[in-house]
């Protein structure tokens, strides 16, 4: 090897890092090389003047401006409102998947809205009577999928926020679940949201309405569409709009029975049933 | 408690350490890389930000220190691309270093390398070479570290590496030259 190839690994072997072993072949060639070994040593003091240069050139050049710390903080809170605005125009894709997930693992999820409108509800057969007076009005509407995103991503809920009512003339239940954060808080509220609307199953007769198109909810007749009940799981889901049930058939079945109350639905805890799973339309 | 821990207990006491803590380091990085103090502080305001908000995608088991800097590199690379889109090019260029010879620097040049001739010198390169110049010559990375960072095979940050010095070494001996020449 000549002169030029030495050189060429001595700065090889700077370049990867300048306390770096040269290899025992260019060790031996620098003790008897003069000129490499001055190359050697041009390039390390090189590299020092660099380093101390550049480094004297720009350290301790001034403190941050008083205020900075605080423009980072209102950057934050920017850049988190900005990653939110994102989630929410993801929503509806976000929300089938982490529903699709919670339901097979048998629980709902919180931060539910329950509204309770524009559905018009039989009373059943054995109100008939005063069916038409009757008649009250049921949706449950899920506003915010925040509280879903855990099952999904462990990202989603830097902030903790309450969520904001999408649309707040409506009349709603005393049922609205704020935006929650995470672990032990999400889990009560799902069970709440799971009361909520096994609650709601219960105080609405899930047979049937008419003319508005929400219908329920004997499996038998509605065997594939919306509902859609698949004999060979159990499963059943219906679909009112904005909300999509999913239980096995017993359940709603037994919830079928159940009477319809008012828009005013009163939770028991005790009728959440796991298998029972709302998504959003 | 390490400042991580500290982030994601509490954004905001987090978001005053940050500064507190690595304010001049990030800031004379930053200087390097954009020239201008404003751009500069700018950089390092949206950096630390960016900390505080995606600090649970942090992984402790990797220097905190690196990762800051691939967050700061990222938006200065963001804002490069920016700048191209709205000015339409590359800002300036060291292109008259390209293939200049890897000589000697004089003993004067090494003797006269002030803060003002470094900076003249370095704001005098292109971005590229300037994040060079910072992860190298500000940071002392090695080439491993730089190739992490910088997102490139080592064989690219090796070349960007010698082209930065070359480039570096012309743009202080022209800075130089100058000053000399004025007095």
């Amino acid at each position: 090897m000549n002169c030029q190839e030495y050189k060429g690994m001595i700065e090889d072997a700077l370049d990867v890092s300048l306390n770096c072993e040269l290899e025992a072949s260019v060790r031996r060639h620098i003790d008897h090389c003069p000129e490499c070994r001055e190359y050697l040593a041009m390039r390390r003091q090189e590299h020092a003047a660099f380093f101390a240069g550049v480094n004297a050139a720009y350290s301790h050049l001034r403190s941050p401006p008083a205020d900075f710390a605080d423009r980072v903080v209102r950057e934050v809170v920017a850049q988190r409102a900005a990653r939110r605005g994102w989630r929410r125009l993801a929503l509806p894709r976000w929300a089938l998947i982490a529903a699709s997930v919670a339901a097979m693992l048998g629980f709902a999820f919180a931060n539910v809205k329950l509204i309770m409108e524009n559905v018009k509800l039989e009373e059943g057969e054995r109100e008939g009577a005063k069916a038409t007076e009757g008649t009250e009005a049921t949706a449950v509407e899920v506003t915010d999928a925040t509280a879903i995103a855990p099952l999904v991503s462990s990202d989603h809920l830097a902030s903790s926020e309450p969520s904001e009512s999408s649309s707040p003339s409506t009349q709603t239940t005393d049922i609205q679940l704020e935006t929650n954060q995470k672990g032990e808080t999400l889990m009560s509220k799902v069970k709440a949201a799971g009361a909520a609307l096994s609650a709601a199953l219960a105080a609405a007769p899930l047979a049937a309405a008419n003319g508005d198109g929400y219908q329920f909810i004997n499996p038998d007749t509605y065997p594939a569409e919306n509902p859609s009940y698949s004999a060979a799981s159990g499963a059943i889901t219906l679909e009112t709009g904005a909300l999509r049930v999913m239980g096995d058939a017993d359940t709603l079945e037994a919830r079928s029975r159940a009477r319809a109350s008012s828009a005013a639905i009163t939770l028991d805890a005790s009728e959440w049933t796991p298998g029972l799973m709302i998504t959003v339309m | 408690m390490e400042i991580w821990e500290e982030i994601r207990a509490d954004a905001e006491k987090g978001a005053k350490r940050l500064v507190a803590e690595f304010w001049d380091r990030l800031f004379g990085a930053s200087l390097v890389l954009c020239k201008d103090e404003h751009a500069a502080e700018d950089l390092v305001m949206r950096t630390f930000a960016q900390v505080v908000v995606k600090i649970d995608q942090y992984d402790d088991r990797r220097p905190f220190w690196n990762w800051l800097y691939a967050i700061l590199l990222n938006y200065f690379r963001g804002d490069l691309r920016k700048m191209k889109a709205e000015v339409g090019e590359d800002g300036d260029c060291c292109d008259y270093a390209e293939g200049a010879a890897d000589k000697e620097m004089s003993a004067e040049l090494l003797a006269g390398m002030d803060a003002a001739v470094v900076r003249s010198a370095v704001s005098r390169l292109s971005p590229m070479l300037r994040e060079v110049v910072m992860l190298r010559y500000f940071e002392d990375k090695t080439l491993q570290e730089m190739s992490q960072l910088m997102k490139a095979p080592m064989g690219t940050v090796k070349s960007r590496l010698h082209l930065a010095r070359r480039c570096l070494k012309k743009s202080l001996e022209r800075v130089f030259n100058e000053k000399e020449s004025e007095s």
